[in-house]
């Protein structure tokens, strides 16, 4: 093994001759394949199987088809895998996408103007979360049950609001921010059949943009560390002057936020809402951050990798789907493969601790040689 | 506060303690109280044993699913479980199949008892989480049901086996006594005497305050959690037996909320989501509030969506109480201990508890 290390120690040694001393640190800081999150290779096999197996599964068409199902899960797998990081559950995230799409489409409608319904439908979402909120910090309620009452009577709210009805509204001049977020950025065509159709609509672009901006949050800024130390230990964090209460209260409002984009996401391409939309969508945004290496318990776990595994859950959907296969045998493949992603998380991270511990002692061991040298 | 004597600390103290039964009575108070007004007899005695009578089914599927609180888990796949082994065992039930239903029942509650064991193993051997395990668990059999029954319907059971729902024994001035109290009442006992006064009871609770602790003090945890897993899952396929027997059918989406309601019942009864806290009597008052909520909802003839406002309500306030009045509770019993020390003396001797 450290022979192998010799090549790239030397090129960083010319690279940052100035620093010697840091050489350490940089080298910590090079790329490996453990420092990707463990669902890309879960993601990588579902997705080579569905291809090689799946006749039509790898066309533009269909994988275009598959991003876009997907934005609303992988939006929520990111504002679920944010609480999951700090040690809270936020299962009220289902619950918060039927309100806040409620409230949208009752406003459109009735012939608001789209930017306001937007926006009051966004603050909707912020209010519950800073609801949520207080209730963790202030009450003292633990999150899963608070946020798990939150989410019943959110939901309730959504079928009390729209009377168990779908919302539909007809398309007209004061919508238009909805028609073009239902529009497609560019279409190239391959050939003439839909399979060949690469499509990218407004949704992933906004999907996109939405995730990058949590992203560049995440890393540039105290958000990511801070959330990171109140999962690990509450108290040592506190110690350390971060507010718990303000930290975990910004957590919620901003689930809440995500979660109204995720409705306004699944209800733009059909112009109308259904109240019973977001069911069961904070479970699959659980299974999506867990196989992405999100620990219940807090402290660990990455946004992408939860990204990744809400587009596991879609492929296997989408693949299955294709193959004339009943949704209640996608069920049972759902769960063995929560099941089997939990193991492969479990030997990776296994795989990735001992790893670790090898490269200590042989950095311990390399530096005391170096002394002996000086 | 100073002022106050040693019996009212005693008494508030005790008090504190019973936070379930505060619950149950503020709600039945505000039911009766809101039905008085519309001219209905909330309390009569028939309205109470057809509350209880429905709450049954509740506290047993709630029993289970404290245990498997009670050692920090949380057990999503009692509705699945309820749903897969009765429509796997459930044709063998009907009334023309000319087996004797104990076969049937038993073989359910075999299967169910396996399925808990295999993911009490799953979250000790394979060290994933409890709610992964169990909602894994939950989706795969969920869907094992529908794959095995289609869209079938197992419809017309045997007469004798309903008996275990619907049967009643004897009226006392209005409130009949069904058989349903009695299985309900006997499994009541039956964990009482197990959590309260045997070593499997004690170990469980230590097990879920402090696994480190139990483990370093010569409990198996791993077995007595695969033990909780095991016997909550089978505690599903029995309130399986008791649910199909009612509705007199079975079919694979049954019971889908059975799970989240489990979990309403034990934590109004005062069990804690960190493990280790709760009696078994707390789950008979909750199931009894649910039940409460939902039938005098009813007869003031609301709105059913506002059901699961209200349950959702009820659940963050009653977590908030109870944790509440358990924190007030043992700063009385500690004021208590000191003061009985101080009337014993032994107050300056330092390093007496």
């Amino acid at each position: 093994m450290n022979e192998s290390q010799q090549p790239s120690k030397k090129y960083l040694n010319w690279l940052f001759q100035k620093r010697e001393d840091n050489t350490m640190i940089k080298e910590s800081k090079k790329f490996t394949l453990s420092d990707l999150p463990n669902s890309i290779y879960i993601f990588l096999l579902v997705f080579a199987l569905a291809s090689v197996l799946v006749p039509n599964f790898f066309s533009p068409g269909n994988i275009a088809t598959l991003l876009t199902q997907a934005c609303a899960l992988m939006l929520l797998s990111v504002a679920m895998s944010m609480s999951l990081m700090m040690g809270c559950i936020d299962l009220s995230l289902g619950g918060v996408v039927s309100m806040t799409g409620v409230i949208m489409a009752i406003l459109l409608k009735n012939g608001i103007s789209a930017w306001l319904s937007v926006i009051v439908g966004l603050l909707a979402g912020m209010l519950f979360g800073l609801f949520i909120g207080i209730v963790v910090t202030k009450l003292k309620v633990p999150s899963f049950i608070a946020t798990f009452g939150a989410g019943g009577i959110a939901q309730s709210l959504a079928n009390t609001l729209s009377e168990q009805r779908t919302v539909a509204w007809e398309p007209s001049g004061k919508t238009r921010l909805i028609d073009v977020l239902g529009d497609n950025v560019f279409v190239i065509k391959f050939g003439d059949s839909a399979a060949q159709t690469l499509t990218f609509p407004v949704l992933l672009l906004l999907t996109v943009l939405v995730i990058t901006v949590v992203l560049i949050a995440f890393k540039k800024t105290n958000l990511g560390s801070n959330i990171y130390a109140l999962g690990a230990n509450e108290e040592t964090a506190r110690l350390a002057g971060i507010v718990p209460s303000r930290w975990k209260t910004a957590i919620f409002i901003n689930s809440g936020l995500i979660a109204a984009i995720a409705s306004i996401v699944l209800m733009v391409r059909t112009n109308s809402l259904q109240p019973m939309i977001g069911e069961n969508l904070e479970f699959q945004a659980v299974v999506a951050a867990v196989l992405g290496g999100n620990s219940l318990k807090g402290g660990k776990g990455s946004i992408p990798g939860a990204i990744m595994g809400a587009l596991v859950l879609y492929v296997i959907r989408n693949a299955m789907s294709l193959w004339g296969i009943g949704t209640s045998i996608v069920m049972v493949v759902i769960g063995a493969t929560l099941v089997v992603g939990m193991i492969i998380n479990e030997i990776a991270q296994y795989i990735a601790t001992t790893k670790n511990e090898q490269l200590i002692i042989a950095r311990q061991a390399g530096r005391k040689v170096g002394n002996n040298e000086k | 506060m100073k002022s106050n004597s040693l019996v009212s600390k005693r008494v508030q103290a005790k008090l504190s303690g019973m936070s379930p039964v505060i619950i149950m009575l503020v709600v039945f108070t505000i039911f009766a109280l809101l039905n008085t007004v519309q001219g209905i007899n909330f309390l009569s005695p028939s309205n109470l044993s057809t509350i209880i009578n429905q709450a049954c089914f509740l506290i047993i599927v709630g029993i289970g699913q404290s245990l498997v609180i009670l050692v920090g888990g949380i057990n999503l796949s009692m509705g699945a479980v309820m749903a897969f082994t009765t429509v796997l065992w459930g044709d063998m039930l009907l009334k023309d199949s000319g087996i004797n239903p104990l076969i049937p029942s038993l073989l359910i509650l075999a299967t169910a008892a396996l399925i808990g064991c295999f993911s009490g193993l799953m979250i000790t051997k394979l060290n994933i989480t409890p709610y992964i395990a169990t909602f894994a668990v939950m989706y795969a059999f969920r869907g094992l049901a529908w794959v095995y029954l289609r869209n079938r319907v197992i419809y017309n059971l045997d007469k004798g086996f309903r008996e275990i729902a619907t049967g009643r024994l004897f009226k006392v001035g209005g409130f009949s006594v069904t058989v349903p109290m009695l299985i309900a009442l006997g499994f009541l006992l039956f964990f009482y005497v197990l959590l309260r006064h045997t070593n499997f009871g004690r170990q469980l609770y230590f097990t879920g305050a402090n696994p480190t602790a139990a483990r370093f003090s010569g409990i198996n945890t791993n077995r007595i959690i695969v033990l909780a897993y095991t016997i909550s899952t089978a505690l599903a396929g029995f309130a399986g037996l008791m649910f199909m027997a009612r509705l007199n059918s079975t079919e694979p989406g049954m019971a889908s909320k059975t799970h989240f309601e489990a979990i309403t019942v034990s934590l109004i009864g005062g069990f804690v989501m960190t493990g280790g806290i709760g009696s078994i009597w707390g789950v008979a008052g909750g199931a009894i509030v649910v039940f409460t909520i939902q039938s005098g909802m009813n007869s003031l003839q609301l709105p059913g969506e506002l059901q699961s406002m209200i349950n959702g309500l009820l659940i963050i306030f009653a977590v908030f109480l109870n944790h509440t009045l358990a924190n007030k509770k043992m700063q009385l019993e500690n004021d208590l201990s000191d003061k009985r020390l101080k009337i014993a003396g032994m107050d300056n001797v330092k390093g007496v508890s």
